[in-house]
């Protein structure tokens, strides 16, 4: 049994005594700013029973809609859930503030284009929503049709939309637009054109899985961020050109048919990113191809200030350098390479390396598990290349290289064969280096670890002031 | 300290006086006001804050004004300082909006929204001592208005 002292019971007396609904009294710019942090929509509007000073409370509550669709083909279950979105929308007419839209996973076909057009009419008239996501998936190649009153709004600020088909008939009138993304979807020069000239508040443009698109021309002063990814197209006669004079970050990546950026074309440019991979309609006979649309765009970015490759451009680097090529010269601060470790892409490397006397930050980026690699192989093998580096005469300058970091470490000794000897090498070299950095998974304690740090710190260091540090991802 | 440090009086409405180092004090927008516009003079009323309350607010200041302490004290001392009854959670969101003080309120606001996350209303109106001003039938029309949100 338990007794209860005198302290306690005098305790319980007192906070029964203050008990008083205190939490109702706050202001309501209070009370809305704390339920705006409720995640959950729906528990927003069930607070309207807590009582009297709560009931309407909820409908000035920044609302956001999302739609994230189950992921199945099951026909009861998609139905259940568009005639659920339809009551939502219902009842969001409530709500005085909507700032967000999303829809994700849906499976479009044609016989739902009335739910889509609702969703769309909802968010661009209803709600006045200033982010919308249409994330629509495609089934037998089924598009939804943008509906062209949506091509004028000037609320939006980010716009997403997936497998939507976009042909402004008239003019475009985004005034707000900051962010846009584009994907899944068969583009037109004459659309995209539209959609630039009425999009004059843009900053930033991400086209993903498109194809169609052949010439690119982006000459708005504020839209400086271009991001491309899985560029594809049937026809090796066409390619998509970019010319974007006021662009400052430009990413390329993953599978991409023919992209070219002539010389010219991106004199703005800080930062470009290619983790791409060309892939020409017949590979055996593009190869060569491929390099050649490869260098071009090295010397199209030769004049940026940051660069970072994939593994498939490292690669290739590495092919072009046994053939005598070398990237041009280049006063770039920043370099990141990104290496598939089972291979010694050590030509590519150097030549990247050769190539950037002012170098300041070098970025090597681990990637394990890559085994459809093969192209290096072809024209080397692993003996050629390790008697090539052991001989390596070093005309790499690394007088300005500050910091190197290995981003990634892991794996075991023997798969970190050749980054350790990459290391090994840098680590001989760089004079000046204040900073070397071990990004690794490791578990800090495992045995593994410990052997590869103390190898690691074994390596002679050229430079006298350089720390080494260990960090987790 | 450098021997400029200058050290201002507040006053809390129950008459207790707090001396506080000037840099830590203008972390109040209020007070920072206050000593812009040159309007300090011996002591800064603060009508709307009580001595206990003030006490807990100085005590946050003091902790994040200190220097060298890590993200993860800090982390900690936050979250053993939200974890109060709610009276003074309500004290210190009101205290906090009088003096002007982002950052505290944002925390305070945030633990009750956290205090409100996953619970039905009856676990709310419990949390929170929340009294019921609905009738039976009037609590059920409103379950019925919304009923989406009640599924």
């Amino acid at each position: 049994m338990e007794i209860q002292s005198p302290m306690k019971l005098k305790r319980l007396v007192v906070i029964g005594r203050h008990k008083k609904d205190r939490i109702s009294d706050l202001p309501d710019a209070i009370l809305l700013h704390i339920l705006s942090m409720v995640p959950d929509g729906k528990q927003v509007v069930r607070t309207s029973v807590l009582g009297k000073r709560w009931r309407s409370l909820w409908m000035s509550v920044p609302m956001s809609i999302d739609f994230n669709f189950p992921q199945t083909e099951n026909l009861v279950v998609t139905l259940d859930y568009l005639s659920s979105t339809l009551t939502e929308l219902h009842y969001c007419k409530s709500c005085d503030k909507i700032p967000r839209f999303t829809v994700g996973g849906f499976r479009y076909e044609h016989c739902y284009a009335k739910y889509v057009d609702l969703w769309v009419s909802f968010a661009t008239k209803v709600a006045k929503v200033e982010e919308f996501l249409l994330g629509l998936l495609s089934v037998n190649d089924q598009t939804y049709d943008f509906p062209s009153y949506a091509f004028k709004n000037s609320l939006l600020k980010d716009l997403e939309l997936r497998n939507c088909q976009l042909n402004p008939r008239a003019t475009v009138d985004w005034t707000n637009l900051s962010s846009l993304k584009i994907g899944y979807i068969d583009l037109t020069d004459d659309a995209m054109e539209k959609i630039l000239s009425g999009s004059p508040n843009l900053k930033s443009l991400e086209l993903d899985n498109f194809s169609g698109l052949q010439r690119l021309e982006i000459n708005s002063v504020k839209l400086t961020q271009l991001m491309i990814e899985s560029y594809y197209n049937d026809n090796d006669e066409i390619w998509l050109e970019i010319v974007a004079p006021h662009l400052q970050h430009l990413e390329v990546l993953e599978l991409c048919s023919e992209i070219r950026i002539g010389q010219r074309n991106v004199p703005s440019l800080v930062t470009a990113i290619f983790r791409l991979n060309f892939n020409f309609e017949n590979e055996e006979q593009d190869l060569e191809m491929e390099f050649s649309c490869l260098k071009e765009l090295l010397h199209s970015v030769a004049h940026v200030q940051n660069l970072e490759l994939g593994t498939w451009c490292i690669e290739c680097v590495s092919i072009l350098e046994l053939k005598g090529w070398r990237p041009p010269p280049s006063s770039r601060k920043f370099l990141e390479l990104n290496l598939a470790v089972i291979q010694l892409d050590f030509p590519g490397i150097y030549s990247f390396l050769q190539s950037s006397s002012d170098l300041e930050t070098l970025i090597i980026g681990c990637w394990y598990n890559h085994n459809e690699r093969n192209l290096l192989a072809r024209y080397t093998d692993e003996d050629e290349l390790s008697e090539r580096f052991e001989k390596h005469n070093v005309k790499c300058s690394f007088s300005h290289l500050k910091t190197i970091t290995i981003n990634n470490f892991s794996g075991s000794s023997s798969e970190n064969k050749f980054v350790l000897q990459l290391v090994k090498y840098l680590l001989k070299h760089a004079a000046m280096l204040k900073e070397f950095v071990i990004a690794s998974t490791y578990q800090w304690m495992s045995p593994e670890y410990r052997k590869m740090a103390q190898k690691l710190l074994s390596f002679p260091m050229s430079s006298p002031h350089a720390s080494v540090v260990f960090s987790d991802i | 300290m450098s021997s400029s440090t200058k050290f201002l009086t507040l006053k809390t409405c129950d008459d207790k006086k707090f001396v506080l180092d000037e840099a830590i004090a203008v972390r109040s927008q209020t007070i920072k006001n206050m000593v812009e516009d040159d309007c300090v003079s011996n002591v800064i009323p603060l009508p709307n804050v009580n001595s206990k309350t003030m006490t807990k607010v100085i005590e946050y200041w003091k902790k994040h004004s200190e220097e060298g302490v890590s993200k993860d004290v800090l982390m900690d001392f936050d979250k053993a300082f939200v974890k109060v009854h709610h009276s003074i959670l309500h004290a210190l969101i009101l205290a906090a909006n009088f003096l002007n003080d982002k950052e505290i309120l944002d925390m305070m606001c945030q633990e009750v929204a956290d205090r409100i996350k996953g619970k039905t209303p009856e676990e709310i109106r419990k949390e929170f001592d929340i009294k019921n001003d609905f009738t039976p039938e009037e609590e059920e029309e409103i379950r019925k208005e919304n009923a989406w949100a009640f599924e």
